[in-house]
């Protein structure tokens, strides 16, 4: 990460901006395909089933990218073993005790109980939440995907009770995961009056420091004042200031 | 008797009408004869000629020479099935439909006598007042090859038109819900999309016949039944090759989640049911809350 002179911060590297492309696509690919299937008795999968070449197609569409998926996952979960393990890196992720307070205390000020926000630093509690939904939702979703994909296998081990709950699992776990994107995370990175009409730094990895002030502070006070030396940080805090009233309730 | 009416599955009303009696003279051809040559359609080619049985049901007569001609007994003529017709025909002694049908399989097994004796065996054989007879699964004149795709594709409106019915179920202590149970299930989901797809591909998913049989079907309680408990394995195994005894409980049985029969699935169901609107009334609530204070501050900025 970077704070120069420039007025952007580079917030994501091309990893992660890749690994959030290809994630798109594959949910996107796996919401509809599989959604087809869980509510196929609404007009609209009819419909949309026979266009995409009968539900034999819908189903190997289905499997290649839930193959698709459970590799990107364990891709996902090698890298944070390293991070950990080897590169020793700040788990900017884990959930601590303040995300919890920031909750109540961001509603709080939101409300008008509270007259300043919760300072956030990598990550604030909506992007940690978030993350490890998508975390549980995908491991769940994976285990029992597998389950359905080699039912006889899996019943030599368990229980035959296990595929019939996985079925169960397997769509509402679905279901909830498509709700979330599209209420909370199309809200949170399109619609929000902050960022609308949309938050591209998963995209170009870049945020602007303004926003970097005012959205993560704590992690921008730091990056200042160990990386870019004072001036920056003077800089920073004084657009904070300048643009504190934005923030500020009525 | 009455009853026996919804038992049909539209293409089998008029296979049941058309097998009704008469026959004329000897002659083999079904499609129509030039006059003055008298032969089975001088009559049956009538739309008009129907017949009135002692139950006082009156039914149609009059046969498509074109549906014999296109079915798989297309070449085998009237008197291939319709023997013992001579002109002018006998009293018909059926008192109803119901005889009358169950005669006619008289013809069926002279061709077919195992599958005859198959369904004689059956559960479906034995029913008071009715039964089924071979034409309510195959239809009469417009009979087509057992094997094809579309005959599969219609196994389950055939079975529907019977185990769907409330009131015919309850007569025989069935339950009337094991189609919706199928259909919510991985089977039935999937077959009845393929059947949408297309009445032309063979559906690859398991539908009623290949677990409960075909003419043989026996009551669910029999020990000999292929899905009870110490059958069912086996039975899964005619597609799931490698599956072992733990294998057939992942299939519902025909039951909704309940505590008692499938705990896991059910509190599987419970947890969802709970958690989605937990999670997205949360949420909006999260999101108005947002929204209505960046509303006030904007204002109160200006």
């Amino acid at each position: 990460m970077s704070a120069d002179s420039t007025n952007y911060i580079v917030r994501f590297s091309v990893r992660q901006r890749i690994e959030h492309i290809a994630l798109i696509v594959i949910f996107t690919a796996l919401a509809v395909t599989g959604l087809l299937q869980r509510f196929y008795t609404g007009w609209f999968a009819e419909w949309a089933i026979v266009r995409i070449g009968g539900v034999e197609t819908v189903r190997v569409i289905h499997r290649i990218f839930g193959g698709v998926f459970t590799l990107a996952l364990f891709y996902h979960l090698v890298i944070l073993t390293h991070g950990l393990v080897v590169k020793h890196s700040r788990q900017s992720m884990l959930l601590t005790r303040k995300d919890f307070t920031d909750v109540v205390d961001s509603l709080r000020y939101a409300l008008g109980f509270r007259s300043s926000r919760p300072e956030f630093g990598r990550f604030n509690y909506r992007q940690k939440f978030e993350y490890w939904g998508l975390m549980f939702g995908s491991v769940i979703i994976t285990a029992t995907g597998l389950i359905l994909m080699f039912p006889a296998a899996v019943t030599t081990i368990l229980p035959g009770q296990f595929v019939a709950a996985s079925v169960v699992i397997h769509g509402w776990e679905a279901t909830l995961a498509v709700l979330t994107i599209i209420v909370w995370h199309f809200y949170e990175v399109m619609l929000r009056p902050d960022v609308f009409p949309a938050d591209t730094s998963i995209f170009t990895g870049k945020i602007s420091k303004q926003r970097m002030a005012e959205e993560h502070s704590l992690e921008y006070a730091e990056l200042v004042g160990t990386e870019a030396g004072i001036e920056h940080a003077d800089y920073g805090l004084e657009e904070t200031q300048e643009q504190e009233p934005t923030a500020e309730p009525g | 008797m009455r009853k026996r009416a919804l038992v049909f599955v539209i293409p089998l009303l008029l296979a049941g009408a058309a097998v009704a009696a008469s026959n004329q003279t000897a002659k083999a051809d079904a499609g129509p004869v030039p006059a003055p040559t008298f032969d089975c359609m001088n009559c049956h080619g009538n739309p008009d000629l129907t017949m009135t049985l002692p139950d006082n049901e009156t039914t149609s007569l009059h046969v498509s020479a074109t549906m014999v001609q296109q079915s798989v007994h297309g070449q085998i003529g009237c008197e291939g099935c319709h023997t013992g017709y001579d002109f002018p025909h006998p009293a018909v002694a059926a008192q109803d439909r119901f005889d009358y049908e169950k005669a006619a399989m008289a013809a069926c097994q002279k061709c077919h006598p195992s599958e005859v004796a198959g369904l004689q065996s059956s559960i479906h054989a034995g029913l008071q007042g009715m039964g089924i007879v071979c034409q309510d699964c195959h239809g009469g004149h417009d009979i087509q090859p057992a094997q094809t795709a579309s005959l599969r594709a219609t196994t389950l409106a055939l079975c529907t038109g019977c185990h769907q019915n409330q009131d015919l179920m309850q007569q025989y202590g069935l339950s009337s819900s094991v189609v919706t149970t199928y259909l919510k299930d991985f089977h039935g989901r999937t077959s009845l999309l393929q059947a949408e797809d297309s009445q032309e591909a063979w559906i690859n998913e398991a539908v009623c016949i290949d677990c409960h049989g075909v003419h043989t079907i026996l009551s669910v309680d029999s020990p000999n039944s292929q899905v009870i408990r110490d059958n069912l394995t086996t039975t899964c195994q005619k597609c799931h090759q490698s599956a072992t005894p733990n294998f057939p409980s992942g299939w519902m049985a025909h039951y909704a989640p309940s505590a008692s029969r499938t705990p896991v699935v059910f509190l599987a169901r419970t947890f969802y049911w709970i958690m989605i609107p937990f999670t997205v009334i949360g949420l909006m609530i999260h999101i108005g809350i947002d929204i209505r204070h960046h509303r006030r501050s904007s204002k109160a900025k200006e």
